[in-house]
């Protein structure tokens, strides 16, 4: 219901007329393909979730927001896969009070070589972090902008959002902090994303059972046990819960994925609660 | 009470500074004088005679008795400045004439030398003049020899100012006094108008540009800002200039203003090279696009907030990554290397307590930022050994051994230990993985 209050103390005073509503109106539902025409449509590259989402991809020349746990690392981590397939358009800046994000990692959650087109930006204060945000959307260069953040509040989600329509270049938020608080927190942007961490899965080749059948015909006495025990130990493919909790135009959902290191992309593992995700996301389902 | 030799240079250095709203060549002399060189600069005060007037009269004003004279030559003005009874020598002849009667320590002499002098008579500058030269080397020194040279004109004394030969530089002088912003921004824009339109007839951009105020209770205030690129653009030099002007304080007001590019490069080098360096480098190639942008972020978040990552040869993890600026075009780097790393790494390991059953395998438990992990699964130990050479570091040159280890909620962490003897292991957290 605040999304709704807000949305009608975002539309047009009294005295604006119909032509420049119809503008507006006409702006909102031209959201994806960009002021000038162009297909403002970035494919997630996880087929599952292209296909969940209205624009088949994120739309460009808007805000997306990640919220994540303060000592999680799946947060920047999708946030870096978002901004790897972004850097196919132009520069990224991420942006950030403490500039932590560490290139041999995001190098692997990418194409190789991206990171070259990777700016990192220190902003310790958050007023300077939303200011140095609004500024690079407003410039040209970059393809997309991503700031981290506690909190941000309607005003600024709103600026934000305004920015990135100017130029076309899409903004992410990545709020660490409780998960809780920043999903009820009201927003502008066209989707709310939640990115945690979950149990890596396991690798796909030589389980115990396969290898101490392959070996058998020679090693009878082998015991297979302690190879399994340390398979076990062993982390495997790294795993994020994703959820979108919010979607303009669209359904919340969840999702299992899985990083495959070979390839450095992310695939379903298998839908979660499909449809019954995130009370607090519901509001906006149309 | 003792001088403060010390205090006086700066009070005579800081008064040097003020002196370049009338002449770029200001210089500190000893510990009581300023040198000016007005060469061509007289004129635009109204003449040699009014602007010693509004000198003396500006210094007065400030609480320094001041005297001031102008002369043909250094050693003249330091002389008439001193001794001389009327302020402008400026006609060499009649300055030839006025430096008989001026006494002879007007030569900037030793208290010896002058005695010396007085002892055979030699009391004003004049009678000196009249011995031969050959004949005052042996017995006084040579360096009075090069004083009166220096006297006369005939060595060229030359006053090093405090700022570099031939600035670039525009400045400009009020009728009133100003004091509201929209006047200093106003002013700024015109000097960087120009400014940039001289720069450009050089064919030059400007790295670092100083907006000094000159207020009327005679101390400074300047701002400065730089660019990534050599900059001509007057727009985006003054966008540069917006976040800062605030700061700027006219104080009770400021009777002029200068503006200075201290740093200047040859306009279109860098550009021409970004643009050879399109095919290697996507950030070479849009470096001229971003450019205004870094520029306003590096100039409001402070030099260095804006970098560009490389990779760098090193183990250490902190220094496996070298931060470069962001507009520098990239040399050819080697790729990363491929190993499993966290995606975010803090800048400071963070200690954690941490329950290790084995002294050689990963913790069971930990405790981070007040939250209690089990472990459930880890690899390792990956030691990366120390750089033992290095001086600077503290604590890191000990090997670590670092373990990925998964919670049971399925966060994946860096840890590692230091120290090996029992009892003194110490456990970190160093990074979270993806």
């Amino acid at each position: 219901m605040a999304q709704e209050s807000t949305r009608h103390s975002n539309a047009a005073p009294a005295g604006e007329d119909l032509d420049a509503l119809r503008e507006r109106i006409g702006a909102m539902e031209r959201m994806g393909t960009g002021r000038d025409g162009r297909a403002g449509v970035m494919p997630t590259g996880i087929a599952a979730i292209d296909a969940h989402l209205p624009w088949r991809g994120l739309p460009r020349g808007c805000l997306h927001e990640i919220i994540s746990r303060e000592g999680d690392g799946a947060g920047p981590g999708f946030a870096a896969y978002l901004l790897a397939r972004l850097a196919v358009f132009g520069p990224v800046l991420w942006l950030s009070p403490r500039p932590d994000a560490y290139a041999p990692a995001l190098e692997q959650l990418g194409r190789p070589g991206w990171t070259r087109r990777l700016l990192l930006v220190q902003a310790r204060r958050r007023d300077e972090l939303l200011w140095a945000m609004e500024e690079s959307l407003h410039a040209p260069g970059p393809a997309a902008v991503l700031g981290e953040i506690a909190a941000a509040d309607m005003v600024a989600s709103r600026r934000l959002q305004l920015a990135a329509e100017t130029r076309g270049t899409t903004a992410i938020l990545l709020r660490v902090g409780p998960i809780d608080a920043a999903a009820r927190a009201g927003s502008v942007a066209a989707t709310r994303w939640r990115a945690e961490s979950a149990p890596s899965g396991e690798w796909p080749f030589l389980a115990p059972a396969e290898f101490s059948a392959e070996d058998g015909g020679e090693n009878e006495s082998h015991d297979p046990q302690p190879i399994a025990w340390a398979r076990k130990d062993e982390i495997g493919p790294a795993r994020w819960s994703i959820g979108l909790l919010r979607c303009r135009g669209g359904r919340p959902n969840d999702w299992l994925l899985e990083k495959n290191d070979e390839t450095d992309s992310l695939a379903v593992v298998s839908p979660l609660r499909d449809g019954q995700a995130g009370e607090e996301g519901t509001g906006l389902a149309r | 009470m003792p001088a403060d030799i010390a205090g006086d240079q700066l009070e005579l250095s800081l008064l040097a500074d003020w002196c370049g709203r009338y002449t770029p060549w200001a210089a500190v002399d000893g510990n009581d004088g300023l040198f000016l060189d007005i060469s061509g600069c007289a004129h635009l005060f109204g003449g040699e005679d009014t602007l010693c007037e509004e000198i003396v009269t500006r210094l007065g004003r400030f609480g320094y008795g001041a005297q001031a004279a102008v002369a043909p030559t250094p050693g003249a003005a330091w002389a008439f400045a001193r001794f001389g009874t009327k302020r402008n020598a400026a006609d060499a002849a009649a300055a030839q004439t006025m430096a008989e009667f001026l006494p002879a320590t007007a030569l900037r002499l030793s208290a010896q030398q002058a005695i010396a002098l007085h002892q055979l008579g030699l009391n004003h500058i004049g009678d000196v003049m009249k011995v031969a030269r050959a004949q005052l080397a042996p017995r006084f020194g040579t360096d009075i020899v090069a004083r009166i040279a220096q006297f006369t004109g005939e060595t060229f004394e030359p006053i090093s100012p405090r700022v570099p030969a031939d600035p670039d530089r525009a400045g400009r002088i009020f009728a009133e006094p100003i004091r509201a912003p929209g006047d200093i921004q106003a002013t700024l824009t015109d000097l960087l108008e120009k400014l940039c339109a001289r720069l450009a007839e050089k064919g030059r951009g400007a790295r670092r540009l100083d907006f000094c105020l000159y207020r009327i209770d005679g101390s400074v205030a300047s701002v400065s800002v730089g660019t990534g690129m050599p900059a001509l653009d007057p727009r985006h030099l003054a966008n540069l200039f917006a976040e800062k002007l605030p700061r700027l304080d006219p104080g009770l007001g400021a009777d002029a203003a200068s503006l200075s590019a201290a740093v200047t490069e040859p306009f279109g080098a860098r550009q021409i090279r970004a643009a050879f360096n399109a095919g290697a480098d996507p950030v070479a190639a849009t470096a001229t696009v971003l450019a205004p942008l870094v520029d306003r972020l590096d100039n409001r978040l402070g030099r260095g907030a804006v970098v560009r990552l490389e990779p760098a040869e090193s183990h250490v993890p902190e220094r496996a990554v070298a931060r470069r600026p962001a507009l520098v075009p990239a040399a050819a780097s080697a790729p990363w290397r491929d190993l499993p790393r966290p995606v975010r790494l803090f800048a400071l390991p963070e200690p954690v307590d941490a329950n290790a059953e084995e002294p050689d395998r990963a913790p069971i438990t930990f405790r981070w930022r007040q939250t209690e992990h089990r472990v459930a699964r880890a690899e390792g130990p990956e030691r990366i050994g120390g750089e033992w050479w290095r001086r600077d570091t503290r604590g890191e040159r000990d090997a670590r051994d670092y373990y990925r280890v998964e919670d049971s909620a399925g966060q994946r962490f860096w840890l590692f230990r230091e120290g090996h003897a029992a009892g003194r292991q110490a456990w970190f957290v160093h990074g979270l993985f993806a």
